[in-house]
């Protein structure tokens, strides 16, 4: 078994963003139920993202302390859309919770997928056979809550992942 | 003597008249074997039987196969008489006479014997009954051939099916592991057929208290299932003389949640029963929604028709204080209704006559096309619902014109889409009535009338003054919840317009290019003009200045496009040069409590009709002529290059028929000015003290129930039926021959006052209960008036909801693709099929809009292309251009704002302007 750490400084942010992008056009294009779904939580919902969205990729380039501030500000216009949605705020609410999972998510798989699955010293082949990734992050139920814990990860600086490989084959 | 004695007398009696019936010669000797074969039968002597029936086999005038079953069959039940007959008949033994009954009473319906086909069902069915088990398949049959003449008889067929088809339900549902539970339809159809049971009764008392103990057989096992609401209504539905008095008045008890006490007054009690029906009622109905198929799509108003579809407005209908009780609830909703109705208010202009004449010009085509001597059958049946074309070349050359009438009305619909799109999307957003304290809009007149309001007379206070009151208080309420909805969803629903879906740009562009219009009215009057006015000039000016369009209507289809769009430029460029004067005219103030003027457009200019009362008259009369007489022209093919041989003929028929032609314009324009809102299909629930009750649900209905429960989600009525019993009977009548217990309600807006309205004032609405065309109940708005709604006029209301002229006509007879396919399967080389096949109507649209708003912003088209995409393409693109809309809509320029960084901030977007948009004509207007 060998250990190899890498740092990744790529923009996260934007890979993972405009992959739930790609995935909700998909959404769109197979679903056409979601139209079903109130044009005003639609549009509170992309304002609400577009907030995230610039939130945690400032977060990125400029740090959590300069941003951590500016948290509270995007948790507060969630907090107004949803006392103007009314009985529409939990559908609201769902849909953001759901989506910063998403996001989440991918920002691991953005990060995790920097490990390379072989790598080859020598006559040798390494096989990836677990990753770690240093820093830690919690979902919570909460906007809030994930926000700040997705702005504080992402605002963390670079990303240390552990991949532990195994030998594969020995070329010949 | 057994249970099935009788049962057997029964269906002996049947089979004896069936082969009586079916012999050769009817003589003496003939009647004489007839009764000993019921002899035999009847003694149980199987032996004998048979050979009566050899005997009778030969005299049987039937075809082979079929005398040899019917014998068959006979002989097989005679098998199970005599056990039948016995004290302790097998359950195996009914359940074997079932099948065979069963199976030689389909043998004599189709030896044309439907009556003694029908006994030998009842005779099946009550074998069942013995066993316990209602057979479903049995019920089906009866009910089928039940006769409609024959009440008893009738009635009894549908409370057996409603007691068969509910105990199927319940049992698969109870057998989840044998059986496929029942489907959401299932269940539907079961309530369905109960409730009809419970509205139609049998005279003859025994039966009836068979029926019902039956019924209540099953209803025990429906206990612990998705409908044991029933279990609520039975005791406060049905004649009390079939209920155990003290199991009624306990479940009374348990739905009022009042006892009934030794010392009530019989008003007392009555009001319990009725609060018990209600409540049992609308338990059921919320049921109901469960299982029922929503309609869930974006909402939408058909051109043609003015058909409103909405998912809120599909087992909904607006009622009493619903619409503007809960802004959480119906806030977007009421903005969507008033985005569609200003749609509805433009298109019963010149735009929608248009569309009207091409329209009566496709069916009178089909009506040609449509061969009455050709009958249509399951093999031959379009699936596009049309008629088939038949080989004929005059019937051949009819399809082009049809195809070339229906594709200029596409296309002039294509041309007009961003034009009324943005009128819409200006009034649904942008008007706040609170901004004006002069008269209603017209738009938000129709749609206040959707609401009532429980003011009652204050005493002393004149008719008068309470009207007034009542007036003031409506509008007061009215306005508050609207201008409320817009602060708080407008800005959202200018996202919403630019999230990435189909048009998207069609909607911009023709919001943009009004917006624009409303800037150069701007910057010609020197002053803002707050939108709700500016609303007011865009409507009036689409629905009653667009006179223009009838020049284009009988143009070769080739030329239509360009020639209308040109039209189309020509009327936009003159109403954002309306001078000052007019302007100042048009917004000078009326009185919010006054009527306020009416407008006739000439010259591009809007002229109070009160100051050139004659000329406004000749004007309109001269304008409805043309598109009248267009009608006939369009019919007759005149203008049509590609379809020469059909002129003559064409010509004939249009001529001879002018009048029915200009009728049927007349009374399409007539019913689209009657707007359905809200569609409900309510139970009738019929006392017999000759009191009705009906409990339309309210949009607050389609949502789960609030636990204070202070909302109303039903808005139930209790009336006496102004004929008594006599009109309770009929209405039972009524609902066993239509077979149904439920009433379609609705509620429609009068939108122009029709001419044989209470009073032809214009956004009144009725209240509308319709049973079929057999029975009805209007009311001005949601009260209990009826006065003065006289019949015609109820004619023009049920017309308008029940009768359309052709069914599905938007994907048929509207559809110009539909059109060509058909017409091409006779004529390969159409012309016009091949222009109609290439048509584009997004696409068209999507041109025009381009274009208008590139002539509005003095800019090229690809620069304005380039730019909206740009703009659009990311979300904060979208979300500052809409927000910077919002914003400037209501006068709140900021000249920093981040919507000014877009590409299409250099083209559309100026601060300097009052209302934040390029005025009409850019840099260079």
């Amino acid at each position: 078994m060998a250990e190899l750490v890498v740092t990744f400084t790529g923009d996260i942010v934007k890979v993972a963003f405009s992959r739930i992008e790609q995935l909700q056009r998909a959404a769109v294009l197979e679903d056409s139920a979601l139209y079903a779904v109130s044009d005003v939580v639609n549009a509170a919902f992309t304002e609400a993202w577009l907030k995230i969205e610039e939130l945690v990729g400032d977060a990125l380039k400029l740090g959590w302390e300069t941003t951590k501030e500016r948290v509270a500000s995007v948790a507060g216009y969630v907090m107004d859309a949803s006392a103007k949605l009314g009985n529409k705020a939990a559908e609201f609410q769902e849909r953001l919770l759901k989506q910063l999972r998403l996001l989440i998510s991918e920002t691991f798989d953005v990060i995790l997928s920097s490990m390379r699955s072989e790598v080859k010293i020598g006559d040798l082949l390494y096989r990836l056979a677990s990753v770690e990734l240093q820093q830690k992050l919690v979902f919570s139920g909460s906007i809030e809550a994930s926000l700040t814990a997705l702005c504080k990860f992402v605002g963390s600086g670079e990303f240390v992942v552990t991949g532990s490989y195994t030998i594969s084959s020995t070329s010949v | 003597m057994s249970q099935t004695n009788s049962l057997v007398d029964f269906y002996v009696n049947a089979l004896q008249t069936t082969l009586g019936r079916t012999l050769r010669q009817r003589g003496a000797e003939q009647a004489a074997l007839i009764r000993r074969l019921r002899e035999k039968m009847m003694q149980g002597y199987h032996e004998g039987t048979k050979q009566v029936l050899d005997i009778l086999t030969s005299q049987i005038d039937l075809p082979f196969d079929q005398r040899q079953s019917l014998v068959a069959g006979v002989l097989k039940l005679a098998e199970f008489t005599p056990e039948l007959l016995t004290d302790a008949v097998d359950s195996n033994t009914l359940k074997k006479s079932i099948e065979e009954m069963y199976a030689l009473a389909l043998l004599v319906e189709k030896i044309g014997q439907p009556d003694m086909a029908y006994n030998l069902f009842e005779g099946a069915y009550h074998l069942a009954s013995v066993l316990g088990d209602p057979s479903l398949k049995v019920a089906i049959n009866l009910r089928r051939l039940a006769n409609p003449d024959n009440v008893n008889q009738y009635h009894a067929a549908i409370w057996r099916f409603a007691t068969a088809k509910l105990g199927d339900c319940v049992k698969a549902y109870k057998s989840r592991a044998a059986t496929l539970p029942p489907t959401n339809e299932d269940w539907l159809s079961a309530l369905d057929a109960v409730e009809l049971a419970f509205n139609v009764c049998v005279d003859l008392i025994p039966l009836q208290q068979q029926l019902c103990d039956q019924f209540v057989q099953v209803l025990r096992e429906a206990e612990g299932t998705p409908v044991e609401e029933l279990v609520a209504i039975y005791p406060v539905q049905v004649d009390a003389q079939y209920i155990d008095p003290e199991k009624r008045g306990k479940l009374i008890a348990a739905l009022t949640g009042s006892p009934a006490g030794s010392n009530d007054t019989p008003s007392r009690i009555a009001a319990l029963e009725l609060w018990a029906a209600v409540k049992g009622q609308t338990m059921l109905d919320d049921v109901r929604l469960k299982f029922l198929n929503r309609y869930r799509g974006r909402p939408n108003l058909s051109w043609h028709d003015l058909t409103l579809q909405h998912e809120n407005l599909l087992h909904a209908v607006p009622l009493q204080r619903a619409l503007i009780v809960d802004i959480d609830r119906t806030g977007e909703l009421i903005l969507e209704l008033t985005h569609e109705i200003a749609h509805a208010y433009c298109l019963l202009g010149p735009i929608g006559w248009a569309i009207t004449a091409f329209r009566v010009a496709t069916h009178c085509c089909e009506l040609i096309i449509t061969s009455p001597d050709v009958k249509e059958n399951s093999e031959n049946k379009r699936t596009d619902g049309l008629a088939n074309l038949q080989d004929d070349a005059a019937l051949i050359d009819f399809a082009e014109i049809q195809l070339a009438a229906c594709y200029r009305s596409a296309v002039h619909e294509a041309i007009w889409t961003p034009w009324l799109e943005g009128v819409a999307q200006y009034v649904e957003m942008l008007a706040d009535p609170k901004a004006d304290p002069q008269e209603i809009m017209t738009v938000h007149e129709a749609v206040r009338s959707l609401v009532d309001l429980s003011v009652d007379p204050l005493g002393g206070e004149s008719q008068e003054d309470f009207a007034q009151r009542y007036s003031d208080e409506l509008s007061k309420q009215f306005e508050d919840f609207l201008s409320d909805a817009l602060s708080r969803y407008a800005r959202f629903r200018h996202v919403g317009y630019l999230q990435e879906k189909a048009r998207r740009e069609v909607y911009l562009f023709g919001y943009l290019l009004v917006r624009s219009i409303v800037a150069r009215w701007e910057v010609t009057l020197g002053r803002r003009i707050e939108p709700v006015l500016a609303a007011k000039l865009l409507l009036n000016a689409s629905r009653n200045g667009t006179y223009s369009i009838a020049e284009s209507l009988q143009r070769e289809p080739e030329e239509f496009s360009s020639c209308a769009s040109a039209i189309f430029s020509d009327w936009i460029e003159t109403l954002a040069t309306i001078d000052r004067e007019s302007l100042e005219a048009f917004f000078e103030s009326v009185a919010s409590d006054a009527l306020g003027h009416k407008y006739y457009w000439k010259g591009g200019r809007p002229r109070r009709v009160a100051d050139h009362v004659d000329d406004a008259q000749a004007t309109v009369n001269s304008s409805w002529t043309t598109f009248e007489q267009a009608c006939t022209g369009l019919v007759s093919g005149t203008g049509l290059r590609h379809a020469p041989s059909a002129l003559d003929i064409a010509g004939t028929v249009a001529t001879e028929h002018h009048k029915l032609i200009s009728q049927l314009f007349e009374h399409y324009l007539e019913t689209m000015s009657l707007l359905p809102v809200g569609k409900d299909m309510s139970r009738l629930v019929l006392f017999d003290d000759g009191r009705a009750m009906v409990c339309p649900r309210t949009y607050v209905g389609l949502e789960e129930p609030r636990e204070d429960g202070s909302l109303p989600r039903y808005s139930p009525r209790v009336f006496p039926l102004t004929g008594g019993a006599t009109e309770t009977d009929f209405l039972r009548r009524s609902c066993g021959l239509l077979g149904t217990a439920r009433l379609h309600v609705t509620r429609i807006i009068d939108l122009t006052g029709h001419a044989n309205s209470p009073n032809q004032r214009p956004n009144i609405s009725y209240v509308c209960l319709f049973l079929g065309d057999k029975w009805h109940r209007v009311t001005l708005g949601d009260t209990h008036v009826t006065n003065g709604i006289g019949d015609d006029f109820i004619e023009a209301l049920r017309r308008r909801v029940l009768h359309p002229p052709f069914p599905n006509e938007v994907g048929s007879l509207r559809s110009p693709l539909t059109l060509a396919k058909r017409l091409v399967e006779r004529k390969a080389h159409s012309h016009y099929a091949a222009l109609a096949l290439a048509f584009n109507k997004d696409a068209l649209s999507f041109d025009v809009a381009l274009r208008a708003a590139a002539r509005a912003f003095g800019s090229n088209e690809h620069e304005l292309r380039d730019a909206s995409s740009l703009t659009l393409a990311a979300t904060k693109g979208r979300v500052d251009l809409a927000d910077y809309l919002a914003l400037t809509g209501k006068g709140q320029v900021t000249r920093n704002h981040p919507a000014l960084g877009t590409p299409l901030a250099s083209i559309a977007l100026r601060t300097e302007s009052m209302s934040g948009i390029t005025p009409f004509g850019g840099s260079h207007g």
